[in-house]
């Protein structure tokens, strides 16, 4: 116990850190929230960092969850301690695994950040769901509420499952816990040693499979047997319990931290209990101390071990004088008699009633709250004791919503605040790119790193990966922090972004008498009269000191650029009081050094720069007691927005989300939203947008394809159309026959754009007067905001051209003429992956039905407030679904059976009908040739008039007909999704889809990473590349999945790159789609998980991909062969630039050189001699065609 | 068996005059050794480019950075290792091989153009084993006056040259009015021990059809040669330093001639690349031979001989040769 040594980290940060230590072998896989576990066990692994017994970890990663359990249960069996880290979906496809693991009494732990799992919806956001679920696999569950007790418990998990043979399940609750940075006591190596003393740490070695001491182990079993060997297992249970406690009394001894199975706090005649599980129970904690100290008689009943649930522990625990419970549970099981923590605590009291240890049953009430890492506060908690003081409580209720459809909600008094005052709260709203985060997680380590101080941040993210705003709560105290919730009353608001004032109510959370620190492009003087009216109010109202500073002027002037963490960060420090003003500096100081001097003195001086000129820059502002501004907060949405957006997705917008009540989701229950909403978020986060030059244009169309957001249109209309057309609205002559005498314009929409730039980097024209401008160029929005929104309304009010004008859609120009059917996501700047989804809606939206694999795709695809995919003026669009991240393949395949189910029953119904509608109508639909949009739309004029004719027949099969008639047009089904689900998790689907024969288009979007879950390694990960999980490095090739494919000889292959040539890329994307059988595109993704500025670079990065042999462009087409073709057409050149160019821009590669640049040079010789072979065979594959059959009558 | 081709260069001693110059002929342990098996007397590394690491630098933070703590399921996406080789690091372990694996002379080259890093470089590379610095300085003019041009490469070459006690050379291009005073000062008031003239650059050109500038550099040829025997036969004698010609040698009587015009060694990339690395030993075993069927007993009879100080003609150094050259190339 002495000398303990503190640290500021997270949850998943303190439970890694003590299963790194306690094992021999962790096998891993990404998933939110808890990849950090494994990427922390595997950082370790690469740093050398021994485990307790003096051996490196090794640290494997697998295709999947599946797979990884599969691999735990192998290590365990073959002889290791093992270890694995997971969450939500993940913990469910490791059920089969886990069952097998407990059935076989394998000593073993596995940490979890629980996490929802996905039902109606996916989310990412953490409660009970995911571990609910594995209570039936006979693994013990041991839940740790806070980030100490993720460290502590981690390990007596660990010594009890060595000691029970009952294998662990060691939870806390995702993001609350797993993201939370606190101050935790650590455990010292000596002190884990101290608790594996005595054990035996080498059961499973002892116990191993090996062939020096055979066993057989996994048999068949039958009728006869099967049924008592399961109960066997009892006693193993039934001590489990007790092992547990024995280890958490010994943990006590060892670190001074006790626990108990299940903990009662609260004074000794309490009458209301609450029992909880996880974070909950520290919020619980903190109603329970708070009611107390006002006469009340009320505690709680913290359940640690879940499974074996311990119910002797658990009547030992509660008061006798206890008169009612509520049992709270963080999940929801529909149908079912209550939730499960509900259901056990009932089970447990009746069977003490009737064995007769207690004499009658307390009233008990069971309830649902913090779904989805829903608030959950010490108010909440006062109305849940509220509600068992009722005559008639409400049972099976909801506390954190207002149910009104099911009047289930318990009502809280949102006002009541029960932290103690000496608690400071900070609120800091910024950007993703201004740093916001990083300087807050610095400035907490600077505050709790003093003895007797501690701290608490917890940070909130938006859902889009774009101008994503931040928000952070911060806590310091000379007490503990329990709190495990978001700041409600703060001492501080800071907001580090101007344009929030207009949009956001920021100071929603600001405390009466509070501070308020602006960052804004105006002095003190100015400030007052630019915040609306609203806004001005506040602060009257709540009498806040308030501060300004322009620090992006700070930050420009020292040379910080976009970083104006610092010196937000220094203004924090000097008006808020936490530390001593001058202290704080040199701290802020201490800290600069410590993260950049080893890399950059440069950037050190900036940063102290930065500091020392903001307290220079900044101002109190003295605003009078009067509202003065002239204007209003904007509105989320604008008034074309329809019902449904304005009633629910504005108020998601506004973040007034947590206040829409239960009946406002009725309408969209089933999880189907509508789309084309993202129109609507007008977001505006650019600082700088592209601007056409209509006088240097040459009519390409390059910069609308590869505009990630769709912010870039192209529209031929009619001259006469000019003539409403706002002031300095630019059009030019279309140049072509197709459009010949019509006018022609680029138009960028200014609240959607993001600013990557990446526009003006494809474009190819050049100003004559002036080569260094374009046909389009960046400018400052503020230059041209006004001006460009009222063209691009007029613009978006144009008419679209109609497909069928369109003579040649291979060609970039004409197929941007197409409307985009994917508009203004949430994608990040520059992203790559996007073009491609626009490009296919615009192709083929109409009639397109969409697989999405969990991934970055889908979140930018479907993650509300709103929606990207959108409708053509037909209502037509692309129809669009996400299913798991592993099963996408077989979840489009099984899209592509109903279709064709449906086409077949409309087929044999319209013959059978063929008389009554007419023979030649009949003939021509079934008989259509629907190879162009020409003759679909053609089809679709024959199926209305079909529809016509069915309803004047009216029979029972002539209706049943107009029913599915639309599906005699065409429909594609496009199964998407990046590297991970294709090459990893969801390959033995996609496998069996390709093999399939089935008409489905699968397009891969290749990061060559876990993108979406922040850069995991994948088998996509190029060789020499560093990615987590492959933190030095990877050192084997990327897997060939068009190779794989094209063994099959029946499938269409394309490996394309829009940056590098575009019309390959349409031309693959029209091939893939006309040909009847299952193709597979493989697209070059550049992603920001490479390192290095996409939206500036991304083109030339996909063009040096290519010239370097890295990213062959092919196509491959089984139809080729049928005419004595090669199927195989290398589309790129043999490469003409080495490999190490293509490298060298990547910081992912860089990393690894800057590491061990012996090591990268024989990494990178490897890569181009594998690029070097790749080209040979290809070249020779590509020489192939199929032998000529031999003719039928010579063999006759 | 006395050595009649051993020079001396910044107080080196070499088994000939060939060096072979800063180039990709000399980036590794395998480089080098090919050097010196064909006869190389001493090379020079190729520079370590003092502002593309404090760019490299640089992007690597914000690399790192970029995209971090703004979405909820990837707070990053590389992982950053505790230690990066972000400075001189790379540089100095691969001289120390080098060092390690050849015998010859190594000499270290640094390029840069502001004072910061120069004296941070300086410092490790000596410490690391080098023989000696070839400072290539390259002050990007603009509308800068020749003096201040001339008062910062003289700022950085004193600094070095006060951090190090192995010999300092500096590398001069052609663009200075007088490269004779210019090194005659940087010897007095900055102790350089040598020069290396003249040093080569990319330049730019223009592609008239994408209206854009690309740069380019060429491999030198022997008619670059004259302007470098000038300011040899000028300066010999004038200054205690050495000269070390680089630029259009590229065979033995190129050698010979920067030796008679007083260079005491010479740098040569551009005819190894062209003619391979057997072309060392075909330049030296010509050397030899030149010397053994000629009047000098070794190659120190040689240096010099036709400087400015001792050829017949010494108004060939001068303007009037210039003139006359004027003149007959008009009259034709």
């Amino acid at each position: 116990m002495a000398n303990e040594t503190t640290q500021m980290m997270d949850g998943n940060e303190a439970a890694a850190s003590v299963a790194h230590r306690l094992n021999e072998v962790c096998v891993i896989y990404p998933i939110t929230p808890s990849s950090p576990m494994g990427e922390w066990a595997d950082a370790w692994s690469a740093q050398d960092k021994k485990n307790i017994w003096g051996m490196v970890p090794q640290i494997q990663e697998m295709q999947s969850e599946a797979g990884a359990a599969g691999a735990c249960h192998g290590s365990v069996q073959a002889g290791c301690l093992t270890t694995t880290f997971t969450a939500s979906q993940g913990l469910l496809l490791m059920i089969p695994n886990m069952y097998k693991i407990a059935g076989e009494l394998t000593p073993f732990v596995m940490h979890v950040a629980a996490r929802s799992l996905a039902s109606h919806a996916l989310s990412i956001f953490g409660d009970h769901s995911d571990v609910m679920a594995c209570r039936q696999t006979g693994f013990a569950m041991l839940a740790s509420n806070s980030v100490q007790e993720a460290h502590d418990m981690a390990a007596i998990a660990q010594t009890a499952s060595l000691r029970s043979r009952v294998p662990f399940m060691h939870f806390f609750d995702g993001f609350r816990t797993s993201h939370e940075i606190k101050k935790i006591k650590l455990i010292s190596d000596e002190a884990l040693k101290e608790m594996v003393k005595g054990i035996d740490v080498h059961f499973n070695n002892s116990n191993a499979l090996t062939p020096d001491n055979p066993k057989v182990r996994g048999t068949a079993q039958n009728p006869d047997v099967f049924f008592q060997t399961r109960e066997a297992c009892n006693p193993y249970y039934d001590k489990c319990a007790a092992i547990v406690q024995e280890e958490m009394d010994k943990f006590a001894k060892i670190t001074g931290r006790k626990y108990s199975c299940v903990d009662y706090v609260g004074p000794k005649n309490a009458e209301k209990v609450i029992v909880v599980m996880g974070s909950g129970a520290e919020t619980v904690e903190e109603a329970v101390e708070y009611m107390n100290n006002k006469g009340e008689k009320v505690g709680l009943l913290k359940v640690r071990l879940y499974r074996p649930f311990p119910a002797k522990e658990f009547l030992k625990a509660l008061p006798k004088s206890v008169k009612a419970v509520s049992v709270l549970d963080r999940t929801k099981e529909p149908g079912a008699g209550g939730e499960p923590l509900y259901l056990d605590v009932v089970n447990a009291l009746n069977e003490a009633v009737v064995s007769g240890d207690i004499s009658k049953m307390p009233k008990i009430t069971g309830g649902r709250y913090g779904l989805s890492s829903k608030e959950f506060t010490p108010t909440m908690v006062k109305a849940v004791f509220d509600n068992l003081s009722s005559k008639k409580p409400l049972n099976h209720f909801t506390v954190g919503i207002n149910d009104d459809l099911n009047k289930t909600s318990l009502i809280y008094d949102e006002t009541l605040d029960m932290e103690a005052d000496d608690v400071v709260r900070a609120v800091f709203y910024g950007l993703g790119a201004d740093g916001t985060v990083g300087a807050n997680k610095n400035s907490i380590k600077i505050i709790a790193s003093q003895d007797g101080k501690f701290g608490q941040g917890y940070f909130v993210y938006d859902s889009k990966k774009s101008g994503a705003m931040t928000t952070s709560h911060l806590r310091f105290s000379d007490h503990p922090i329990k709190s495990a919730y978001l700041v409600n009353e703060a001492n501080f608001v800071a907001c580090h972004q101007f344009p929030f004032t207009q949009k956001l109510d920021v100071l929603k959370l600001a405390k009466k008498g509070g501070t308020f620190l602006l960052n804004a492009p105006y002095s003190a003087a100015e400030v007052w009269n630019k915040l609306p009216k609203e806004m001005q109010q506040q602060i009257i109202d709540k009498d806040l000191k308030f501060y300004c500073i322009d620090a992006v002027d700070v930050a420009r002037k020292t040379g910080m650029g976009m970083r104006i963490n610092t010196i937000m960060q220094t203004c924090f420090f000097a008006i808020s009081n936490v530390l001593p003003k001058d202290e704080a500096i040199e701290k802020i100081k201490v800290a600069i050094q410590k993260t950049y001097g080893k890399k950059s003195q440069a950037i050190v001086e900036k940063n102290f720069a930065a500091v020392d000129e903001s307290l220079s820059h900044l101002e109190e502002v003295n605003y009078p007691k009067e509202v003065t501004s002239k204007h209003n907060r904007l509105g989320a949405v604008p008034d074309t927005a329809t019902d449904f957006v304005k009633k629910l997705t504005s108020e998601i917008i506004a973040g007034n989300g947590d206040e829409l009540p239960v009946s406002a989701f009725e309408e969209v229950v089933d999880g189907t939203w509508p789309l084309s909403t993202t129109q609507y978020e007008k977001r505006t986060v650019a600082t700088e947008i592209p601007i056409w030059d209509e006088t240097t244009c040459i009519q390409c169309g390059k910069c609308a394809l590869v505009c990630p957001h769709a912010a870039i249109r192209l529209k031929v209309f009619d001259a006469d159309k000019l003539s409403e057309a706002p002031e300095g609205y630019r059009s030019m002559d279309y140049k072509g026959k197709e459009f010949a005498g019509k006018k022609f314009t680029v138009q960028v929409s200014p609240e959607d754009c993001t600013g990557c730039s990446i526009c003006t980097t494809s474009c190819p024209a050049k100003n004559k007067a002036n080569p260094e401008r374009k046909a389009i160029n960046m400018s400052v929005i503020g230059n041209h905001i006004d001006v460009e929104k009222k063209n691009w309304e007029f613009f978006a009010n144009l008419p679209e051209v109609e497909r069928t004008e369109l003579t040649n859609l291979n060609q970039v120009k004409q197929a941007q003429l197409l409307k985009p059917l994917f508009e203004f996501s949430g994608a990040c700047a520059g992203c790559g992956e996007t073009p491609y989804v626009k490009l296919l809606s615009q192709l083929f939206g109409d009639r397109t039905v969409i697989a999405n694999a969990t991934g970055c795709s889908s979140i930018y695809g479907g993650n509300l407030p709103t929606t990207p995919y959108c409708q053509d003026k037909n209502g037509r669009g692309p129809a669009w679904a996400n299913s798991l991240f592993e099963d996408n393949a077989e979840f489009g395949l099984g899209m592509r059976f109903a279709i064709d189910q449906q086409e077949y029953f409309a087929t044999e119904l319209l013959k059978e009908l063929s008389v009554e509608v007419g023979k030649n109508l009949a003939n021509d639909i079934l008989n259509a040739d629907m190879s162009d949009d020409a003759a679909i739309e053609a089809q679709r004029e024959r199926v209305v008039t079909l529809k016509e004719k069915l309803v004047k027949i009216g029979s029972e099969k002539a209706t049943h007909l107009s029913k599915i008639a639309d599906y005699l047009v065409k429909k594609s089904v496009w199964i998407l999704g990046g590297d991970g689900w294709a090459y990893d998790i969801g390959f033995g689907g996609l496998d069996h889809a390709i093999a399939s024969g089935r008409n489905i288009n699968i397009l891969v979007m290749d990061t060559g990473v876990y993108s979406n879950t922040g850069g995991q390694q994948s088998k996509a990960t190029p060789i020499g590349a560093a990615a987590k999980f492959a933190a030095a490095g990877r050192e084997l090739p990327k897997k060939d999945l068009g190779m794989i494919a094209m063994s099959y000889g029946n499938v269409y292959v394309a490996q394309i790159a829009f940056g590098a040539k575009d019309a390959q890329t349409l031309q693959a994307l029209r091939e893939a789609e006309s040909f009847d059988g299952p193709s597979i595109i493989i697209a070059y993704s550049h992603c920001i998980a490479h390192g290095y500025n996409i939206g500036a670079n991304g083109l030339e990065q996909q063009k040096l991909a290519v010239d370097s042999g890295a990213w062959p462009l092919y196509r491959y087409d089984p139809r080729n062969l049928e005419s004595g073709k090669a199927p195989l057409k290398l589309d790129s050149k043999a490469p003409t630039k080495p490999i190490a160019e293509f490298m060298q821009n990547e910081t992912r590669f860089k990393v690894v050189e800057k590491q061990n640049p012996e090591r990268y040079a024989k990494l990178l010789e490897s890569a181009q001699a594998g690029v070097e072979e790749k080209r040979e065979l290809m070249e020779h594959m590509a020489g192939y065609t199929a032998p000529k059959k031999a003719d039928d009558s010579a063999a006759e | 068996m006395t050595n009649i081709l051993e020079t001396k260069y910044l107080g080196l001693k070499l088994k000939n005059p060939i060096i072979i110059g800063s180039s990709n002929l000399t980036k590794d342990v395998s480089s080098a050794k090919k050097m010196e098996a064909a006869g190389a007397a001493a090379i020079v590394l190729p520079s370590i480019f003092e502002e593309q690491i404090k760019q490299e630098k640089e992007n690597m933070i914000k690399a790192l950075e970029a995209g971090s703590n703004s979405f909820a399921e990837g707070l990053n996406f590389i992982p950053e290792p505790d230690e990066l080789k972000l400075g001189p690091e790379v540089y100095v372990e691969n001289l120390k091989s080098i060092k390690d694996a050849v015998n010859i002379p190594v000499i270290a080259s640094i390029n840069g153009s502001t004072s910061a890093g120069w004296v941070e470089y300086a410092k490790v590379i000596e410490e690391a084993g080098a023989d000696a610095i070839e400072l290539n300085i390259h002050v990007s003019p603009g509308f800068l006056t020749a003096e201040a041009i001339e008062h910062r490469i003289m700022d950085i070459a004193k600094k070095v040259n006060e951090i190090v006690s192995i010999p300092v050379s500096i590398k001069l291009s052609n663009q200075f009015s007088s490269i004779a005073n210019l090194c005659k000062k940087l010897e007095q008031n900055a102790k350089c021990d040598g020069f290396v003239l003249l040093n080569r650059f990319y330049s730019p050109d223009i592609n008239t059809k994408s209206l854009e500038l690309y740069s380019t550099i060429d491999l030198s040829t022997s008619a670059e040669l004259s302007s470098r025997l000038t300011w040899a036969g000028i300066l010999h004698n004038k200054i205690k330093g050495n000269i070390s010609i680089t630029g259009g040698v590229h065979d033995s009587k190129d050698v010979i001639k920067s030796i008679m015009a007083g260079a005491s060694s010479v740098q040569m990339v551009s005819s190894i690349l062209i003619n391979g690395v057997k072309h060392i030993t075909k330049t030296i075993s010509e050397l030899e031979k030149f010397i053994k069927e000629s009047d000098y007993s070794n190659l120190k009879e040689l240096r010099g001989v036709l400087s400015f100080d001792k050829c017949p003609n010494p108004e060939a150094y001068q303007r009037q040769n210039y003139m006359r050259l004027l003149k007959t190339w008009s009259s034709n």
